[in-house]
This record gives C-alpha cells, sequence and structure tokens, in this order.
C-alpha cells in the first residue's frame, strides 16, 4: 500500500521538501510536488488528488491552519499530518479538532515521519 | 514588559537555540563575549512573532558556519549560496518555533505565532528598533560563533 502513497508537500521550504523527499521516497513513497504557501496548496491538492498531505502552519499568504480549515470544508476526509516548528497545546488541539490527523514537531526524525503516515493510510 | 517575563522568553529562545543545535548538528553552544568577527561574511535571519506580544529574533552566524551545518544535515555540500539562505531560514524557523512553544504552554492564551523568516547576508549586520526591549547574546561552537538576539515591544 505504501509504494502507491502519493504525498504532497505544503510547506514554504525547499528545505523541508528535500529533508521530506529523502525520508519517504527510499520507502516506496511518492512526493509528488511541494506547494510553497495555503493557496497553493489547495490548488495543487485539487490537481493532484494526493493521498496524504503534509502541511507547515508558518507560511506566506495563507497560513496552515486557514489552509486546514478551507481543506476540511472541501474534504472532511482529508488525510493531512501538520508538521510544524511550532507545537504547542493549543495550536495542536486546534489543529486536530478541524481534523488533522497527526501533528509532527520539526526536526523530524525521518522514521517518525514515514511510520506517521503509515498509520493513516 | 516585566522584566521577569521577558527574561523567561529569552531564556526560552535561548535553550531553544542549544538543543537545535545539539539536535541537528551535535554542536554544544558555550558562552562567550565576542559576536561573530566583522571581517567575516555573515548570514542573518530575522522571525518576526506576533500575537498578544510583538516581537523579533535575529540569528546570525558566520557563512562558513552555516555551510558546515547544511552539510551535517543533507550530506552533501550546498551549490550556492541560495541554498544557505534556505537552510538558515528553516534553522531559524526550527529554534524560534520551539522557544515559542513552550511560552506559549506557559502563558497561556498569548497564542504567539511566527512570520516567515527574512534572510541577510553581509559583513556587518545591525539591527536597531525604537520601544523594543532587547537581549542579546553569543555563543562560540566548534564550528564558529553564533549570536542570538531577542526583542520585544514595550519599556
Amino acid at each position: 500500500m505504501a509504494q502507491t502513497c502519493n504525498v504532497l508537500v505544503v510547506d514554504d521550504s525547499p528545505m523541508v521538501f528535500k529533508a521530506v523527499k529523502r525520508a519517504l521516497e527510499p520507502e516506496g513513497f511518492q512526493v509528488m510536488d511541494q506547494a510553497f504557501n495555503g493557496q497553493e496548496g489547495l490548488e495543487k491538492i485539487a490537481v493532484l488528488n494526493p493521498d496524504v498531505i503534509i502541511l507547515d502552519v508558518t507560511m506566506p499568504i495563507m497560513d496552515g491552519i486557514q489552509t486546514a480549515e478551507a481543506l476540511f470544508q472541501r474534504n472532511p476526509t482529508a488525510k493531512v499530518i501538520m508538521l510544524s516548528a511550532m507545537g504547542d497545546d493549543d495550536l495542536t488541539s486546534k489543529a486536530k479538532r478541524m481534523g488533522v490527523k497527526l501533528f509532527l514537531t520539526k526536526p523530524f526524525k525521518p522514521e517518525e515521519l514515514v511510520s506517521s503516515i503509515r498509520s493513516i493510510i | 514588559m516585566e522584566q521577569d517575563k521577558f527574561n523567561y522568553f529569552c531564556n526560552c529562545f535561548e535553550d531553544a537555540l542549544k538543543k537545535t543545535f545539539a539536535q541537528l548538528a551535535e554542536v554544544d553552544l558555550s558562552n562567550c563575549d565576542s559576536q561573530p568577527a566583522d571581517s567575516t561574511k555573515k548570514l542573518s535571519s530575522v522571525v518576526g512573532v506576533v500575537g498578544v506580544n510583538k516581537g523579533r529574533i535575529h540569528i546570525a552566524m558566520a557563512e562558513d558556519l552555516v555551510k558546515k551545518l547544511y552539510e551535517s544535515a543533507n550530506g552533501e555540500s550546498a551549490t550556492d549560496e541560495m541554498d544557505l539562505c534556505f537552510y538558515l531560514a528553516e534553522f531559524t524557523n526550527m529554534i524560534t518555533g520551539s522557544g515559542i512553544t513552550v511560552v506559549n504552554n506557559t502563558y497561556r492564551g498569548s497564542d504567539l505565532r511566527l512570520t516567515p523568516p527574512a534572510i541577510f547576508a553581509d559583513e556587518k549586520l545591525d539591527i536597531a528598533t525604537p520601544q523594543v526591549q532587547s537581549a542579546q547574546k553569543s555563543y562560540q561552537t566548534k564550528l564558529g560563533p553564533v549570536m542570538i538576539e531577542i526583542g520585544f515591544e514595550g519599556e
């Protein structure tokens, strides 16, 4: 199942995209593309229909919380993992109430990201 | 901002700086009085803080140190200066995000959030902002010096 899992990264950092690709591709995941802000993310989600979305919080134009809100209105079953440098209790609770499956903090361990995705697909 | 609260904020960001260096590059920071030498090219990153308290965190380090951090994290050399800028931006984001997490969990309801980082490269960079309560600390690493400056609105 993991071999056909398509992942979209919504994060303004090219370094995070690189790190996610490095963690996931050897495990058989396909990291489809990167969106640099929430607005671009919503557009790419509509076109690419990824199995899992890795979503940052702090981004220009539209942040991760606003993006998740808009996304779950369109698709309440979307599989979203939030990956952020921030991880305070209020933020993680809010994200999970909205429908975010898992909340990981940066810096992340590759094996942690892999097991997180496997746990929700 | 009350001095005790400001000191707590500073401790949170300084601890986050040390933790992130240790986690990502297995580098220990030791206190020092000097800033990165003016003759060396430096990269600086500034991240804004918004919410109940407004401020900014400025982190500067020698370009050579950023190169070494990049190599440590990616297992390869950076191809150009833009790679280093992107890396420092994310590195700073992780430091400030870690610090903000502790602050928010202590001062519930503060709802502090970060703004995307801005990166600057030069031999000498100073930030001067009126009406800001600020503190600066320098550290020495085996890879070169690093400086963090923490500023929040208010006397």
